[in-house]
């Protein structure tokens, strides 16, 4: 029996709490990436730390939305909807230049705006006005400032909107601008991920970990569209669902087992891969060549060229190698008497190859893998370990004929106490049937085809 | 000042289950000053271990809270009882285990918790070992996998 007081690690420990050990933070790492989506401090002082940056990117979201809709939308808005309409004169142009002091660098620094002098009668008296559109906005091109008032000359006579409510206040440019709307996305995302994120801090601050999974259990847990699965995920929880394998009926046993990668969609990928290489080497290829022609020769791109061209190369007979096994070799077709798996029991399987080929060696394989997927600093990573690897067919010296496909049935058994699959959201255990061929002219091939162990219906007793 | 304290047990002689079993648990928990206590949650849950993230399932969850336990004494002692799933099973893999626990959470006043939790073996299944060819372990690659494991 245990007892602790859950301070620093509390709701979110990663690790169980271990009777009379201490409740040890790790240390933070100053160098080198955070290995997997640990926590190292107080739980507390990282909600704070949560807390202050979730309301910190709402108020920069509203502060952002206050300032763009006060100073472009309701201006726009009010000159399109209310200004009114009336004549006036040019008296003279001008491009104001604006230097902007929280801008980076030098250049980002200076804005130009187009302004007109304009005179109009409003009620009989006369105003004046430096305008152009309503919200008085900056170019970074003095040309295109100068562009925009050039039709104003002094003296012509156009239309312009004064303000009602102001009336020394008026433009000569109605409309909107678009690139107001586009830059409203991005405080109102900020607005969006702090509220959803002070939320989530309050929700999961006062809440343990059991409870969340529980919660989410209870909202994942009605599945109207398939009743099916929600059945299976019931009956066995952290298995992966069978019905997909067992869709396929075989020909001489009861299913046919569906292969794990595709070869098309796997040469295709490459295929997409080895262009888009490809591509990019011969625009280098085309730079570096020209400029050792025009005399305006660049080292550094011709040596980096070489290396680049020379993996391109690799491509290609990667490419063409899988395009041989795809295209040449025929399908290979595993069946088996049974599914779901369980352990200790046997089960017959078909192996099938088709295609004209001269084998050496036909071995099929009982693989189990293991596959964890665990965060390094900003990537993602995902290693596999086999953790039982069983030659359960062999057939050599095979002469295929293409009317006549090679086919052998063979018993397999599952070991006695295996695991079951396994599938949670960054861990699995994945049975599965490798069969690969050892062929005269060919490149070898290796198709997978996975298997569903389901836990066994009475346990073995425990072993050792 | 007398601690508050909890106390979980499991009430069989093994700690190995087979799927099925009725796991049935009692908790007992003391505390000095009664009025702190906020809330009671116990659930029986698996969690993975190893290279990977932890991923969590819980498959038992009660929560009490304090107008729920007032008939009670103290030190009050309750139990749970749940029939147990047929998966996952635990595993001690090379780098994925998955562990099966019953546990208590007491919330007290002030954000303060008091954990108390029993693991326990969800069926049989055997250690895995490093790459076996035909039922022989690689020994040598396991040695130096099972090093290199955190």
């Amino acid at each position: 029996m245990s007892t602790r007081f859950a301070k620093g690690l509390g709701d979110r420990s990663k690790r169980p709490v271990i009777e009379g050990s201490a409740v040890v933070t790790r240390r933070i790492r100053f160098y080198g990436k955070k290995r997997g989506h640990r926590h190292t401090g107080s739980e507390r002082f990282g909600v704070v730390g949560e807390a202050i940056f979730f309301t910190v990117l709402l108020a920069v979201g509203i502060a952002g939305l206050i300032a763009m809709t006060v100073n472009y939308i309701v201006p726009e808005w009010r000159a399109n909807r209310y200004f009114r309409p009336t004549e006036c004169t040019v008296l003279g142009t001008e491009v104001k230049v604006i230097a902007d002091r929280d801008s980076g660098s030098a250049s980002d620094k200076i804005w130009y705006q187009p302004l007109v002098y304009i005179e109009y009668e409003v009620d009989g008296e006369r105003y004046r006005a430096k305008t152009y559109d309503a919200v008085g906005r900056g170019y970074k091109s003095r040309e295109k400032a100068e562009r925009l008032i050039e039709p104003f000359q002094p003296g012509d006579t156009f239309a312009c909107w004064y303000d009602p409510f102001d009336y020394r206040r008026a433009v000569l440019v109605k409309g909107y601008s678009w690139w107001v709307y586009l830059f409203f996305t991005l405080p109102t995302a900020f607005v969006l991920i702090g509220t959803v994120g002070l939320i989530w801090t309050a929700i999961s601050s006062g809440t343990s970990l059991e409870r969340r999974a529980a919660i989410v259990k209870r909202a994942t847990g009605v599945d109207w569209l398939e009743p099916d699965d929600l059945i299976q995920r019931d009956a066995f929880p952290a298995v992966p669902r069978h019905e997909e394998i067992v869709n396929s009926p075989g020909t001489a046993l009861a299913y046919r087992l569906p292969i794990g990668t595709q070869p098309g969609w796997k040469l295709f990928f490459l295929g997409l891969v080895t262009l888009f290489w490809n591509v990019l080497v011969l625009v280098g290829l085309f730079i570096a060549v020209r400029g050792n022609i025009t005399g305006t020769r660049d080292w550094l791109l011709t040596a980096l060229v070489v290396p680049f061209l020379l993996f391109g190369i690799f491509l290609v007979f990667v490419f063409f190698r899988q395009l041989l096994v795809t295209s040449g070799i025929g399908m290979t077709r595993v069946e088996i008497s049974d599914h779901p798996l369980l352990p200790g029991k046997t089960y017959e399987l078909l192996i099938s190859q088709e295609g004209k080929l001269i084998i050496h060696s036909l071995v099929a394989r009982l693989v189990c893998e293991e596959t964890a997927t665990y965060r390094q600093g900003t990537d993602t990573r995902t290693e596999s370990l086999r953790v039982w690897d069983q030659e359960v067919y062999r057939a050599e010296h095979i002469e295929i004929q293409p009317d006549r496909g090679f086919q052998e049935q063979t018993q397999m058994r599952l070991p006695e106490g295996a695991m079951h699959s396994l599938a949670t959201e960054h861990n699995s255990v994945q049975w599965m049937l490798l069969v690969r061929g050892d062929l005269e002219h060919w490149p070898d091939f290796e198709r997978r085809f996975p298997i569903i162990v389901h836990p066994p219906t009475s346990p073995p007793e425990a072993s050792g | 000042m007398k601690e508050p304290r909890v106390t979980l047990r499991l009430l069989s002689d093994s700690r190995t289950y087979v799927p099925g079993d009725l796991l049935l648990a009692e908790y007992r928990f003391d505390l000095p000053q009664p009025h702190n206590l906020k809330a009671i949650e116990s659930s029986v849950l698996w969690y993975t271990e190893g290279k990977g993230e932890e991923d969590l399932g819980v498959h038992f969850f009660e929560r009490k809270l304090p107008e729920e336990l007032h008939e009670l004494d103290w030190p009050r002692c309750l139990q749970f009882e749940t029939a147990l799933p047929r998966s996952p099973l635990s595993y001690d893999g090379v780098i994925v285990r998955v562990h099966w626990c019953a546990r208590v959470r007491v919330f007290l006043s002030r954000g303060r918790q008091l954990i108390a939790e029993q693991p326990f073996k969800l069926g049989n299944v055997p250690p895995a070992i490093l790459v076996m060819h035909d039922g022989q372990a690689a020994d040598t690659e396991a040695a130096d996998l099972g090093s290199a494991k955190e």
